[in-house]
């Protein structure tokens, strides 16, 4: 009986000691969490009363198994808006091609034109992995300000020579381009409100902003970007047969890739570049300004047609829920400073906050991403020995010994006589 | 002419015992079942590394499919798999090894062919994942893992996608080793946490012995989606 409870014992004792050894499942206390965001902005425009977002893109996903993506061609107009949103594993939804005219209000519906602006958003769940895209762009932007330009244009006060107008423009040029050239003298200003009075205004052709967030395995991506456009002052070629200024602005994007082995989020950037082709007139030689990130630049300053260009650069930044942000600033372009407010009156709208007759904010891309990885409880296990996958090879042995013994038997203990 | 003689009976000891159990009925009832019960046992003993393999079989195929499943994938993501549960596919080319892993290493959780050690990072996350697999019997995945050499490939398919593993050339939790490397069983260093993605196979070494233990390491080559 002592014999019997010794046995009793140790088998308990080693049964204790096999679970603690065993140990249990790959347990954790909080589970994984992360968020990947996108978004793109392809055009702001404030003009003559007209306060629009065009092309605008979002995307979304979580780790709560959300996948989420908004776009509009116009922010204002429903018809152009799409959104897709699946929140279970296997799902997808698709909005495409969801597209309007733009709303123009009355008072400038004569002198700006639209083209359709359009949407489109897709969001699907697979195998875990959330993936949400979206984009939104508008054909095109023709301000045809001519005829109210002619009436604001008659009130101006235009006493200014080519000589003080152009002179910050080719101070620019002579320092960017190392040339020393010199204006051909008396010509006026005359010349472009001309110009700018009998011929179409601004011609606007923006690329499609997108926005994608992706999951895999390993890291969530999140990519905003805007495709840049090209700008034509006086496009219809007023001046020997070209724009008066070409104003190109290039893709900006902003990314986030977080890693979801190690939690960490790191942001990527690349702004727009902007390049301005003045047209020769004047005596001036056809000439390439290139605008650097970070860098404003004012064109025709002192005169009716003053604009400035600000390119911001990008940067980062971590937010108070420590997920990580890259931006891509975008592009500012005020226009025709001397004329916001005249035409504003001819109009009959209430004046502008600023003196500029047009502002448009290009190319501006947000990304963000962040999370953190699962906590794992510590483990019970202790692993002391790495584990058996291939003894016993004495099975068999003795399995083929009890059956020689079987035969053994029959053959000669129970044989008859 | 010849003539036959009875032969004495034996009167050694095997003889009288034979020649005694062979005059008495219970005990040739006796030694009748006894000879049923050593030929049925000794079947069942010859038959076993064949039994585990058709057992292995079909727990491999109810593993697949919870391995697909997505109530697995969810447990997955929230790190709830139990022992014996699903984890991952293992598939290694260069040998043929394609079967489901499941979490755990206990006697019982490696019926299944392989298991994961607990303890170590999921796969394909940061750290030294570690697999055991049986190299007789149940199935025998790792039965040829000493043929894997520097540079083969192992793939890791978990139910919310997968990686790629390159056998490194020499260990890289222990000194001095090229690969494959065999250790004592309680050499526990080759499953010990490294900086780096690392997969760490153990099975044992030589075959049909379980005196030592046979060792692959492999480095993170790259990731993969999630096979729907």
């Amino acid at each position: 009986m002592r014999t019997l409870r010794r046995i009793g014992a140790l088998g308990l004792t080693a049964f204790v000691a096999s679970a603690l050894v065993a140990g249990g499942s790959a347990s954790a206390n909080t589970p994984e969490v992360f968020l990947g965001q996108a978004t793109g902005q392809a055009l702001h425009l404030s003009a003559l009363g007209l306060d629009a977002t065009l092309g605008q893109s979002l995307a979304k996903v979580q780790s709560s198994l959300l996948a989420e993506a908004n776009g509009a061609g116009d922010l204002a107009v429903l018809a152009s808006k799409s959104t897709a949103k699946v929140t279970q594993d296997g799902q997808s939804a698709n909005d495409p091609n969801k597209c309007a005219t733009p709303a123009i209000p009355d008072a400038v519906a004569a002198i700006l034109n639209a083209g359709l602006a359009c949407s489109s958003s897709s969001a699907s769940i697979s195998a875990g992995a959330p993936v949400a895209h979206s984009d939104g762009s508008v054909a095109s932007i023709d301000l045809s300000a001519n005829n109210v330009l002619k009436s604001a244009t008659a009130n101006l006060q235009i006493g200014q020579t080519l000589d003080s107008v152009l002179a910050p423009v080719i101070g620019a040029i002579n320092s960017a381009t190392g040339q020393n050239i010199q204006l051909a003298a008396t010509d006026s200003i005359t010349d472009l409100l001309n110009a700018l009075t009998t011929t179409q205004t601004l011609a606007v052709r923006i690329g499609r902003s997108t926005s994608d967030v992706t999951s895999s395995t390993g890291k969530i991506v999140s990519v905003g970007t805007d495709s840049g456009g090209e700008i034509d002052v006086l496009p219809v070629g007023a001046l020997n047969n070209t724009p008066l200024a070409q104003i190109i602005i290039g893709s900006a994007k902003a990314s986030v890739t977080y890693d979801r082995a190690t939690g960490k989020a790191t942001p990527a950037w690349d702004p727009a570049l902007v390049t301005v082709k003045l047209a020769p007139f004047a005596g001036l030689p056809a000439t390439t300004v290139s605008v650097a990130p970070g860098v404003t630049q004012t064109l025709f300053a002192g005169t009716p047609l003053e604009s400035t260009i600000s390119v911001a650069d990008g940067r980062s930044f971590t937010d108070a829920n420590g997920a990580v942000h890259a931006v891509a600033d975008g592009v500012s372009l005020h226009l025709f400073k001397g004329l916001g407010v005249n035409l504003a009156d001819v109009l009959g709208l209430k004046a502008a906050a600023t003196p500029y007759a047009v502002a448009l904010d290009l190319a501006h891309a947000e990304a963000l991403g962040g999370g953190a990885v699962a906590t794992v409880s510590p483990t019970p296990a202790v692993v002391r020995d790495l584990p058996r996958t291939g003894g016993a090879p004495w099975l068999p042995v003795l399995g083929g010994t009890m059956a020689m013994a079987a035969y053994l038997t029959r053959r000669y203990a129970l044989a008859r006589k | 002419m010849t003539t036959t003689t009875p032969q004495p009976p034996r009167r050694d000891g095997i003889g009288f015992l034979v020649n005694a159990l062979r005059n008495r009925p219970r005990a040739r009832i006796a030694l009748s079942i006894l000879s049923v019960l050593l030929l049925l046992g000794g079947v069942a003993l010859l038959a076993f590394p064949f039994a585990t393999n058709l057992y292995q079989d079909r727990l491999q195929q109810r593993l697949d499919r919870q391995l697909a499943s997505p109530a697995l994938r969810q447990a997955y993501k929230e790190r709830r798999i139990q022992t014996g549960d699903s984890l991952t596919r293992i598939k290694i080319p260069a040998i043929g090894v394609d079967v489901v892993v499941v979490e755990g290493t206990t006697a019982s959780a490696l019926r299944a062919g392989a298991g994961h050690y607990p303890g170590t990072p999921l796969p394909c996350e940061v750290g030294n994942v570690a697999i055991a697999g049986h190299r007789t019997t149940y199935g025998k995945p790792f039965a040829n893992i000493d043929q894997l050499k520097p540079g083969d490939t192992i793939e890791l398919d978990t139910p919310i996608g997968g990686c790629v593993y390159k056998i490194a050339p020499h260990a890289i939790t222990v000194v001095d080793a090229a690969m494959p490397f065999i250790v004592t069983s309680n050499n526990i260093d080759v499953v010990k946490p490294t900086p780096d993605r690392t997969l760490t196979l153990t099975s044992c070494h030589p075959k049909g012995s379980a005196s030592h233990r046979i060792v692959i390491q492999a480095t993170w080559e790259k990731d993969l989606p999630p096979v729907t």
